[in-house]
């Protein structure tokens, strides 16, 4: 069967240039500027896919983003994608399609047992078994999923690369045919920057679809020549094969540039699509409207469709999707269609009107070519399993509720049928406007804007082409106007479109009745919603617009609802007596068509793309020595040193023994450094930390809390008195960015007073710090400094000089050892580094990680913020009273922490735990319960905050924040695990060296 | 620095951020085919200026009148003022000029409330050239960087995709400096060519700088 359905003349396509395809493993041909579809029923391919739910067979309905069932697999291996729409796939060569949903395939279906027994799956079954009874999903989930389906996702990474840009304008036109074209080259005159961005491949919307003629010319080639004018204007963008996806507040539009999609694989070049954010001072929305089926029974046959595609397919391709046709209509578009397909050589056996007497100069035309026009009456039902073979026709009776009088049957291939059109409101709606209900057209159509946006032509429901055109022009020359852009002279182009041209005259007709009882008349072709479905919602009362979607699943596909969800409300509408606008319509949300993940992704995948990685200057010394790193925020820190054959807790406990035996580095660079300076830097660091710093000389440091109002421990770190008026404050690794903005916040909004200037030097110094008992001989060797215990006591800094480096020295430790930190310009760290470690050869110096700076400071108890606090943390539930001064004025958090709240004594405190079991290290975040015996619901007294084994204590320490922990020193504790309960005995957090000697020594 | 303390280290010790990607063994000896041409800048002096700053001291201590006009740069005596915020500026020399730029400003805005830093070795600067450079940048950057809106002479502080950035473009070729805290330049180096690569990335040579001279201090007599 070779192309069997392609006129030999006519259509856009080129049938110089042979495609050859495969779909469902059968190779096909089609032509240069075909879609899948339309090579499809070029091929005389009707059945293309089963339907969700029933497995029923199902054919292309529409030509555009509507389809809601020829949903394609496209492509095999890393690049398949599932649920495209064989409407917009541009054929190429080589391209590999499959049909969805079926197995073991589309023309004998398994799952077609389900339309046997759709009696016990209902409407409303997915709803009913997710709500009750709870156990009741448990046991269906894995018949479900299994069952249901559509497309598979690949199960290779995505071979594919995507980009990602921003980009302001203007004017934001959406939508290339009449109306875009025309607003778009209004507003481009005016020289304002414009971006004109079309779905398709083509421009021209539906002018490729007709006939008519623009400026005494083809329709399409006005819109080729459009196209070419606005090519020439420097600050005009156009984007064929851009999808305007979503549309969000301050007209921030997202669209997605498809590149490389309607090419073979190996003619692909850069990235696959590019992802468009697009900030638009002024919008227009030209995206058309979507044709409506009509409701009627056995409506779901392959071979059903609609009419204004089945026009499409004719003109614009040349593939006729049938050799005869009954038109189904209740209004006059469907007779251009009619008219069109009947010049495009098939036979029209008859056009079914439900409307008693239509008239007008479209029926004129239809009367014409000698089509018989079948008035008042509906198709009462329809033949043919795989595709259809014969339609049968009933007359109205008066009310329009059932049919009368003698069925007539018509042989046809093919059934075109029009329920009227629906303005492409999508985007307008997301955009936040508030639609109307047009009683004339019987659909929603915009009415307020809540955005920088105007919408021309159809999606108005203007569905002349010179409305277009006229709504169009002022639309794109008012919106650079408002854009602050001069525009001279808004000439409309002049038309010739078809007699009776946007014209409808259409009487709603909701649910045609057949007469016959069981027949499916569908509503939602993708999710198998049927009109009974409606009903029975109705009966259960889930009648509200929000529960009946949910209920009956209408507009959940893939589609959302494109084609059916007008239907649905107003099916709803009449079971409930009332008017359609009173059932409402439910939110258009984003995407407009779905987006892949990697266009949202971009390059922003992976372990060196997703997030920064932050490093440190010594980083890949840390690299090729071993390190096995660990995330602290966007940092990468060293978590231990392997050697060979080492696992991580030898290197740690290598790591931990070092530093309290001889000398240990650590690359400490990723703490927070702030630079405070001016007269009142010491006022502002007096009210942000608990502590008194009016006593610290320069040259001395202070260890300082930071609290939030509510009394909260929040970060901490020591602070250097550098100046007069100069400070020097640390913070934690995660928290630098955090109490920058802290104090900038007191700074600019309350202390407004306060002449203090911060500036973060976190990545100007890096730091080094060096503990242990060796640690003062070797930097010793290094520095011309005095750093004896006299000359250089705890917690004091100095300005010198180390290997060479002009740096600074401060007698500080998170260890609890003997130790200094250095600091030195970032770009002389790893100069530094590297002159300790060969220093310090002789005292076997041992670079340390994370992991060991935790255990050493936890053998000391010191707190690390955020780990061993929460933010429902106070510095008295840390057993840091002593920190929080009693004789300073003020500082933040001081009222929190008089809240009866912070004062109680039931409070969760800090406390240590030291298991029976020495050997057992439990794990962090272990909840604790008085006894392992407790009654259920056991009661939950706190959680194990920080937990290791402690070379040095040669056993486990963790700390815990237990309530009334202070007073339960002593006590033993149950820890109920996984698979086991783990005892311990309460302590105070503090494991070694309780005195403090050789911190000081 | 305490006042008197003269220590240089010698410069074979410094590495910049940058340094790792070998950027001066990469260098193309003609970039004209790149969509994107990347340089680092490296160790430009860079001090930051807050406070109620008396702009006549900073141009009588350096050379350079600092801009008022919000994301604008001014430049003189081989210094670049980049506008920060209201009350904030980046003052950037060349290399290892930050200790004279910043030991004049102490000493010329001497006893006035303001607060000087050397941020030198905080952030390093990745030069972007090339037809390309706009729509590269405009790939992780959410600024309107059109001609029209973003000229030679502007600057910014915005993202580049989840990097904190100043923005400085340096003439309308475009080509644009931009400044990134040095933990992060690494990660955005590799964006910068990651995004570039379907449109050819060259390596080119770091852009020379002029000298920094401390303006002749004028006498108090004359002043009068």
């Amino acid at each position: 069967m070779s192309q069997a359905f392609r006129n030999g003349d006519g259509g856009r396509i080129d049938r110089g240039k042979r495609v050859g395809f495969t779909f469902d493993g059968q190779t096909y041909e089609g032509y240069a500027g075909d879609t899948l579809a339309s090579a499809l029923l070029a091929n005389g391919v009707r059945l293309v896919g089963r339907s969700f739910k029933y497995h029923r067979p199902r054919g292309i309905v529409g030509s555009g983003a509507e389809e809601p069932n020829a949903l394609i697999q496209l492509g095999v291996g890393a690049h398949t994608e599932p649920n495209t729409r064989a409407t917009q796939i541009a054929l190429f060569e080589g391209l590999i399609a499959e049909s969805q949903n079926a197995w073991p395939g589309v023309g004998f279906d398994v799952g077609a047992i389900n339309n046997l027994v759709s009696k016990v799956i209902p409407s409303g079954f997915y709803y009913k078994t997710f709500m009750w009874p709870a156990a009741a999903w448990m046991f269906y989930e894995k018949f479900i999923r299994s069952a249901a389906g559509l497309g598979k996702a690949p199960t290779e990474p995505d071979p594919e690369t995507y980009e990602k840009r921003s980009v302001w304008c203007d004017v934001l036109v959406v939508g290339g045919g009449p109306a875009g074209l025309a607003a778009a080259r209004a507003a481009g005159a005016s020289g304002a920057r414009v971006i004109l961005a079309d779905e398709g491949s083509e421009f021209g919307g539906s002018l490729l679809s007709s006939r008519d003629r623009i400026e005494g010319r083809e329709g399409a080639d006005w819109a080729g020549d459009v196209i070419d004018d606005l090519a020439g204007m420097a600050e005009v963008r156009v984007l064929a094969r851009t999808t305007v996806a979503s549309y969000h507040d301050h007209n921030y539009l997202v669209a997605v540039e498809r590149l490389n999609d309607h090419l073979p694989l190996g003619e692909r070049q850069g990235p696959r699509q590019r992802l468009w954010k697009i900030r638009a001072r002024q919008v227009v929305l030209a995206t058309g409207a979507i044709e409506r089926p009509l409701v009627f029974a056995e409506n779901d046959r392959p071979g059903v469709m609609l009419a204004g595609a089945v026009r499409t397919y004719v003109n614009r391709y040349g593939a006729r999707p049938g050799n005869r046709a009954v038109v189904f209509t209740n209004n006059d578009s469907a007779y251009r269609a009619a008219v069109d397909a009947s010049d495009g050589g098939i036979a029209v056996a008859a056009i079914v009107d439900c409307r008693p007497n239509p008239e007008g100069a479209l029926i004129r035309l239809a009367r014409e070519r000698g089509i018989e026009i079948v008035s008042g009456s509906v198709i009462s039902g329809v033949r043919g399993a795989k595709q259809v073979s014969e339609v049968e026709v009933a007359a109205l009776n008066e009310a329009g509720d059932d049919v009368v009088g003698a069925r007539r049957s018509f042989d046809c291939d093919l059934v075109m049928m029009s329920g009227g059109w629906n303005p492409t409101v999508h985007l307008y709606s997301q955009s936040g406007g508030k639609l109307a209900w047009n009683a004339e057209l019987a659909t929603f159509v915009p009415a307020t804007a809540a955005q920088k946006s105007r919408e021309a032509g159809a999606v108005n429901g203007s569905f002349s082409l010179a409305d277009a055109l006229a709504e169009g022009t002022r639309a794109g020359a008012a919106a650079a106007r408002d854009a602050g852009f001069e525009v001279e002279g808004e000439e409309v182009p002049a038309c010739e479109a078809a007699p009776g041209d946007g014209v409808l005259a259409l009487m709603p007709l909701w649910d045609a009745p057949s007469g016959r009882k069981g027949a499916k008349r569908f509503l939602d072709f993708q999710n198998d919603v049927t009109a009974s479905d409606v009903a029975l919602a109705h009966r259960e009362n889930y009648s509200s617009v929000e529960h009946f979607k949910r209920y009956t699943t209408t507009g959940m596909g893939t589609d959302q609802g494109k084609t059916s969800n007008v239907n649905g409300l107003a099916i709803m509408a009449g079971l409930r007596g009332v008017d359609v606008p009173e059932v409402g319509h439910t939110t258009f949300r984003p995407f407009y068509t779905a987006v892949t993940v990697g266009a949202l992704a971009g390059i922003n995948s992976g372990p060196e793309l997703l997030d920064p990685v932050r490093k440190t200057p010594m980083h890949n010394w840390h690299e090729t020595h071993g390190a096995r790193f660990e995330d602290v925020g966007q940092w990468k820190r060293p978590y231990c040193y392997l050697r060979p054959g080492e696992t991580v807790k030898q290197a740690v406990d290598r790591e931990v023994l070092a530093a309290r035996t001889s000398v240990a580095i650590l690359d400490a660079s990723t703490l927070g450094k702030i630079d405070i300076q001016g007269p009142d830097a010491l006022e502002l660091i007096n009210r942000v930390y608990t502590n008194n710093f009016a006593t610290l000389k320069v040259g001395q440091c202070r260890y300082g809390l930071m609290l939030k109002d509510d009394g909260m421990v929040f970060d901490d770190g020591v602070t250097a008195r550098i100046g007069e008026n100069r400070y020097l404050m640390s913070t934690t690794t995660g928290g630098a960015p955090n109490v920058l903005n802290w104090l900038e916040e007191w700074l600019q909004c309350e202390w407004r007073d306060l002449q203090a200037y911060c500036t973060s030097v976190t990545t100007h110094w890096a730091a080094i710090a060096i503990a242990g008992p060796n640690s003062r001989r070797l930097l010793a060797e290094l520095t011309p400094v005095d750093l004896s215990n006299d000359a250089f006591p705890f917690m004091s800094w100095q300005d010198g000089e180390i290997a060479g480096i002009p740096g600074r020295i401060f007698r500080i430790s998170f260890s609890g050892e003997t130790g200094f930190e250095v600091q030195v310009p970032a770009s002389y760290a790893l100069a530094l580094w590297r002159a300790l470690m060969t220093a310090g050869e002789k005292y076997s110096i041992t670079p340390y990680g994370t992991e060991a700076m935790h255990v050493l400071r936890a053998e000391k108890g010191f707190i690390i913020a955020g780990q061993d606090t929460d933010g429902t943390t106070t510095p008295f539930d840390l057993g840091m009273g002593w920190i929080v001064s009693k004789k300073k004025g003020d500082f933040l958090g001081k009222r929190g922490l008089e809240r009866p709240d912070t004062l109680r004594d039931d409070r969760k405190q800090l406390v240590g735990l030291l298991t029976e079991d020495p050997n057992e290290v439990i794990p962090e975040g272990a909840h604790i319960s008085p006894s392992p015996h407790s009654a259920k619901p056991v009661p939950m007294e706190g959680w194990v905050t920080s937990s290791y084994y402690s070379p040095n204590c040669g056993r486990s320490i963790a700390m815990a924040l237990l309530r009334r922990g202070n007073e339960r020193i002593g006590e033993t504790v149950a820890l109920p695990l996984e698979d086991k309960v783990v005892r311990a005995k309460i302590t105070k957090p503090v494991f070694f060296d309780e005195e403090g000697e050789r911190l000081r020594g | 620095m305490k006042k008197g303390s003269v220590c240089v280290a010698e410069s074979y010790l410094r590495q910049s951020p940058l340094a790792q990607r070998a950027l001066d063994t990469r260098v193309a000896d003609d970039t004209s085919a790149a969509g994107l041409v990347l340089s680092e800048r490296r160790f430009l002096a860079q001090i930051n200026l807050c406070g109620r700053i008396d702009s006549a001291a900073v141009k009588a201590a350096v050379g350079v009148e600092l801009p008022t006009k919000p994301n604008t740069v001014t430049e003189g005596n081989n210094i670049a003022a980049l506008w920060l915020g209201p009350a904030e500026w980046l003052l950037v020399g060349p290399s290892d000029a930050e200790k004279a730029i910043y030991d004049a400003l102490v000493e010329g805005l001497d006893g006035k409330s303001a607060g000087i830093v050397d941020v030198t070795e905080g952030r390093t600067v990745i030069r972007v050239a090339g037809p390309m450079a706009r729509d590269v940048l405009s790939m992780g950057c959410p600024l309107d960087l059109h001609p029209r809106v973003f000229g030679a002479g502007r600057c910014a502080q915005s993202f580049i995709v989840r990097s904190t950035v100043i923005l400085h473009q340096v003439d309308d070729a475009p080509v644009y400096d931009i400044y990134v805290e040095r933990s992060q330049s690494d990660y955005l180096f590799h964006w910068f060519e990651t995004s570039g690569a379907p449109y050819g990335v060259a390596i080119a040579e770091e852009p020379a700088t002029n000298a920094w001279r401390r303006p002749p201090r004028r006498k108090k007599d004359d002043e009068a």
